[in-house]
């Protein structure tokens, strides 16, 4: 298991072990330190009853050796050897009874002081008893003691008179103070005993400091750690100190032991409180881990029960919380989950989780019937009845729909009022069309909202999958074109039809690509001549827009207007046709022409309100305003007539000609053309192109010409390619003539030269226009 | 010799002299030896009368004996435990070991001088005899007195020795007139000094106070 660093069972291990280390140590500190105070003050007190013992000691040593000697002094032996008055004699039996008191010093001396003998022999003057002191006392108390110096050495002294009866002569013993007495003295103090001899400051003689256990060399080995010295007596001369010391290890071991078993408990102690925070870390640590874990565990949404109740208070009251957490998110996820698959007007699945579900099928290699599904005219209902009431008819709807589907088929709602259905069936299956007949039949009904009854109509697009879209994008996008479709045939289910797609594709490009199209120069205009019949002359060029798409190659002009015209793009155009013609035209005039030009307009632009203001370039670049011809067709008329027809007026009225383009092809509403009150028809070029062989053509066109000159209209003819048309249109009184035969279409920079060719053949087409003259 | 003779002839009126001892303070010495010499006396008797020492109640009685030389001195003991009385003075030097009862014979004491008497197995007893060849010798009782008979009324010479005298001095010597019958002899001495306390208490004492 691992342990992190700030985990709650570290922390806790660590607040339980620190407290008892702290507790321990206190506890330690205050003991240890008591303890080593009361040890040294009991061996300063044991030192200062070991000074009062050593003195007491001594004097009893003394009284002891005095009885000794006054004993031995008693002993009739000894009485009578002294009373022999012998030298020799009285020196054995001093030296025979100092043994026996196993004194180390012993002297004779007569009554009156003089000494007789001394054992051992001393080189010092023993003409006279030394210790005259203690010869006084003991004269004075009958026997005395002393410390005495004897050549150097210390010595307890007992002088007691020799009495046989009457003193017959005084007896000393002395007992050297050395280092056994020492270490006697130090088995009964307990403490270390030295005595010092010294001469002033002059150290004459140590006995070492004499321990208790006879082992000198512990006293050197152990410092002593207490010392109490002072001094037993002085001679005048030398001086005997005695140092009473306690070493260290006797003062202290006690402390020694104490602290040594401290530590044992010491570390009992922390071993234990370790092992019982660690089990109670884990008692408490362990629920907090599974909770964690759980927690967790929620985190990466698996869902478990939860880890079963502790018995700790906060603990439980934490997993139900969790617990809680857990199912509050999991419900909430639900939702999120419902939202995100889900729309949240209608319930059906939305468009992402159906594209999604597309995908997946695609990816399966199932066979579907996908059929798209739109209520037909809803912009209008959501106008009329505004947003909140559409949303009812969606409702609705959406209601009826996943009725009518049930749940054998997938239904999802787009946007807006763009269903989708997935069928999982094989071509030709019928439950394809029972699934749409039933539709049309459940939702087509009226709708009833605020009184109003509403009829629905469906348009219905049907795309098979894969046998019409490979990929779902393809899929998608021929659902909607289907459906489109049906929209366009008043609501008919449409199947989609293959190449639909790339024709809606190529449109697509060429909407693109115009605006771009235009920058980069891909489009261009090239003119085409109108000469007058009457004398062969010249006088106006029509502009034909030209573009060479990068990819589509030419791309024709009926097909990019119209479809600029829906993506509302026209008047860029015009305004660029518009621009360029300007440019045209100032670089003719450079080169001598005088020329007018005829455009022209496609429906849109003719209800433009603006129409006027774009075409003003041109107005200011021509000559006269005569010279431009406005071309437009009979079509352009019907979407916005009104305000085509204001338009046209004030052109007119500024000096333009109209000309009714492609005659004979639309409508040809007599009544429009008198209403449009047109300067010029212009004869639909599909009743030209094969004129000298179809008498039909040749019977219209008579009409169009008679009709057009009856009016008061000049009448022009395009798309002459033969000499035989030409020659019947210059017999029929045609006024303007334009087409291959004449001239193709050409840049702005070949008229010029097309011009002078021109007016070298001038008298040439003068001549045919003489032969219609001549044939009229 | 006319002075001689003057004396012998006083002499020839024999009479008692009277001594008394004290210490400077006055106050009586007993056992006292006072020896009286004078000139021409007669020669010490070779066969003097014996004299007697006898040991009672743990002490020798008299205390102090004076005796001319050549007196045999019989030691009896009248006590019920044994004697051993000795003596290491230069005068007589003896012992008679442990006995009860009359010893098997006297000692006789035939050289002038003091001789300390003890007792090896009791320290406390201890007696003098005064050994002298003084023509008379008497010893003082408790008043300090001593009487001595049949002096000759000549000049003499008083010898007084104590116990307390100290060694080196044998006595103390006065002249006395041999009209004179009585004197007073203060000596300078005083008692020896008091043993210790402790050496008061005997092993009895000291036995019944640890019995206590």
């Amino acid at each position: 298991m691992r342990l992190r660093p700030h985990t709650f069972r570290h922390q806790l291990i660590i607040a339980l072990l620190g407290f008892v280390l702290l507790a321990e140590l206190l506890v330690a500190i205050a003991i240890l330190h008591r303890t080593y105070e009361q040890r040294v003050n009991q061996a300063q007190d044991t030192l200062q009853v070991a000074d009062r013992v050593l003195d007491e000691l001594l004097a009893l040593r003394a009284d002891q050796l005095l009885s000794t000697v006054s004993i031995l002094a008693s002993d009739y032996g000894f009485k009578s050897a002294i009373a022999t008055q012998d030298g020799p004699t009285q020196r054995t039996v001093l030296r025979n009874f100092g043994n026996r008191a196993q004194a180390d010093l012993a002297m004779l001396a007569e009554p009156s002081g003089q000494l007789t003998t001394i054992v051992p022999r001393t080189q010092a003057d023993a003409s006279a008893l030394p210790f005259t002191d203690v010869l006084e006392r003991a004269r004075r108390v009958g026997s005395a003691t002393g410390m005495v110096m004897f050549d150097k050495r210390p010595y307890q002294f007992v002088m007691a008179p020799v009495n046989a009866p009457r003193l017959i002569a005084w007896i000393g013993m002395g007992f050297s103070i050395d280092a056994s007495i020492a270490r006697n003295l130090a088995s009964v103090t307990g403490v270390n005993v030295e005595f010092i001899v010294r001469e002033g400051e002059h150290e004459l003689f140590r006995t070492g400091p004499q321990s208790r256990g006879n082992a000198p060399d512990l006293a050197h080995s152990d410092e002593a750690f207490l010392v109490s010295e002072h001094s037993l007596f002085d001679s005048g001369t030398a001086r005997l100190d005695v140092a009473l010391s306690l070493t260290r290890e006797t003062v202290l071991s006690p402390y020694y032991d104490l602290a040594s078993s401290l530590s044992f408990v010491f570390l009992i102690t922390i071993a234990v409180s370790a092992l019982v925070a660690m089990g109670l870390a884990r008692r408490l640590s362990q629920p907090v881990r599974n909770l964690s874990e759980f927690a967790e565990s929620i985190a990466a949404g698996h869902y478990h029960e939860p880890p079963s109740a502790q018995g700790i208070g906060e603990l439980d009251v934490l997993t139900d919380a969790l617990n809680d957490m857990q199912h509050a998110v999991r419900q909430r996820e639900n939702r999120i989950r419902h939202q995100a698959t889900h729309d949240a007007l209608t319930g059906l699945l939305n468009r992402s989780a159906v594209r999604d579900l597309l995908y997946r099928r695609m990816n399966a290699s199932a066979r579907l019937t996908l059929v798209r599904i739109a209520l037909h005219g809803f912009s209008r209902i959501n106008g009329a009845l505004g947003y909140r009431l559409g949303d009812e008819v969606l409702k609705t709807v959406a209601g009826r729909l996943k009725i009518a589907c049930g749940t054998a088929h997938t239904l999802g709602r787009i946007e807006g009022n763009d269903f989708l259905v997935l069928i999982e069936c094989e071509p030709g299956d019928t439950q394809v069309d029972e699934l749409i007949a039933r539709l049309r039949a459940d939702v087509e009904q009226p709708v009833y909202l605020q009184s109003t009854s509403i009829q629905m109509r469906l348009e219905i697009g049907v795309v098979q999958v894969p046998e019409q879209a490979a990929d779902i994008e393809a899929a998608w996008r021929r659902t909607v074109i289907a459906r489109h479709g049906s929209g366009q045939q008043r609501c008919a289910t449409f199947t989609y039809k293959t190449g639909m797609d790339e024709a809606h594709q190529r449109e697509l490009a060429i909407i693109q690509g115009l605006a771009p199209g235009l920058e980069r120069g891909e489009l261009s205009l090239v003119y085409q001549p109108k000469m007058a019949l009457a004398d062969a002359n010249v006088h106006q060029v029509e502009a034909l827009a030209r573009w060479l798409h990068p990819e589509l190659g030419p791309i024709a002009p009926d097909e990019f207007i119209q479809l600029a015209e829906r993506s509302g793009q026209i008047r860029l155009v015009t305004e660029w046709v518009v621009g360029q013609i300007t440019r045209d035209l100032a670089q003719w005039r450079e080169e001598g022409l005088d020329l007018g030009v005829a455009i022209n307009l496609s429906a849109d632009e003719i209800a433009q309100t603006a129409l006027e203001q774009t075409l003003a370039p041109l107005f200011q670049a021509v000559g006269e305003a005569e010279s431009i011809t406005l071309e437009v067709t009979e079509s352009a008329l019907l979407r916005e007539p009104e305000n085509a027809l204001q338009n046209l007026r004030a052109l007119q009225a500024r000096g333009a000609r109209i000309s009714v383009d492609d005659f004979g092809t639309g409508y040809s509403s007599l009544a429009q053309l008198k209403q449009l009150a047109p300067d010029e028809l212009k004869i639909d070029k599909a009743f030209i192109c094969d004129l000298a062989d179809t008498p039909a053509d040749q019977f219209i066109v008579d009409l169009i010409i008679d009709l057009g000159h009856k009016l008061g209209l000049e009448v022009v003819a395009e798309g002459i390619e033969n000499a035989s048309a030409w020659r019947y249109l210059s017999r029929k009184g045609v006024d303007l003539m334009q087409g291959y035969f004449l001239a193709r279409p050409m840049p702005a920079g070949d008229v010029a030269d097309w011009f002078a060719d021109h007016q070298a053949n001038h008298a040439r087409w003068l001549d045919r226009a003489v032969d219609r003259k001549a044939g009229r | 010799m006319l002075l001689t003779l003057l004396a012998f002839a006083q002499a020839a009126i024999a009479d008692d002299v009277r001594i008394r001892v004290t210490d400077p303070q006055g106050r009586p010495l007993a056992n006292a030896a006072v020896m009286l010499r004078w000139q021409n006396a007669p020669p010490p008797e070779s066969d003097p009368p014996p004299a007697v020492m006898s040991q009672r109640d743990m002490a020798f009685v008299p205390h102090t004996l004076a005796i001319p030389v050549h007196t045999s001195v019989t030691f009896p003991n009248f006590d019920p435990t044994r004697h051993h009385v000795y003596s290491f003075s230069e005068a007589k030097t003896f012992d008679i070991k442990l006995y009860v009862g009359f010893p098997q014979r006297p000692e006789r004491f035939d050289k002038a001088g003091v001789v300390a008497i003890g007792c090896n197995i009791h320290d406390d007893m201890r007696a003098f005899i005064v050994v002298s060849d003084a023509p008379r010798i008497a010893v003082t009782d408790k008043s300090g007195h001593a009487l001595i008979k049949d002096v000759p009324a000549v000049p003499r010479k008083v010898e007084v020795w104590h116990e307390w005298l100290s060694h080196g001095e044998n006595a103390a010597i006065r002249r006395l007139a041999a009209d004179i019958h009585s004197m007073h002899v203060p000596i300078d001495i005083a008692p020896p000094p008091a043993p210790p306390p402790r050496d008061e208490n005997s092993l009895q004492q000291r036995f019944d106070r640890i019995a206590q």
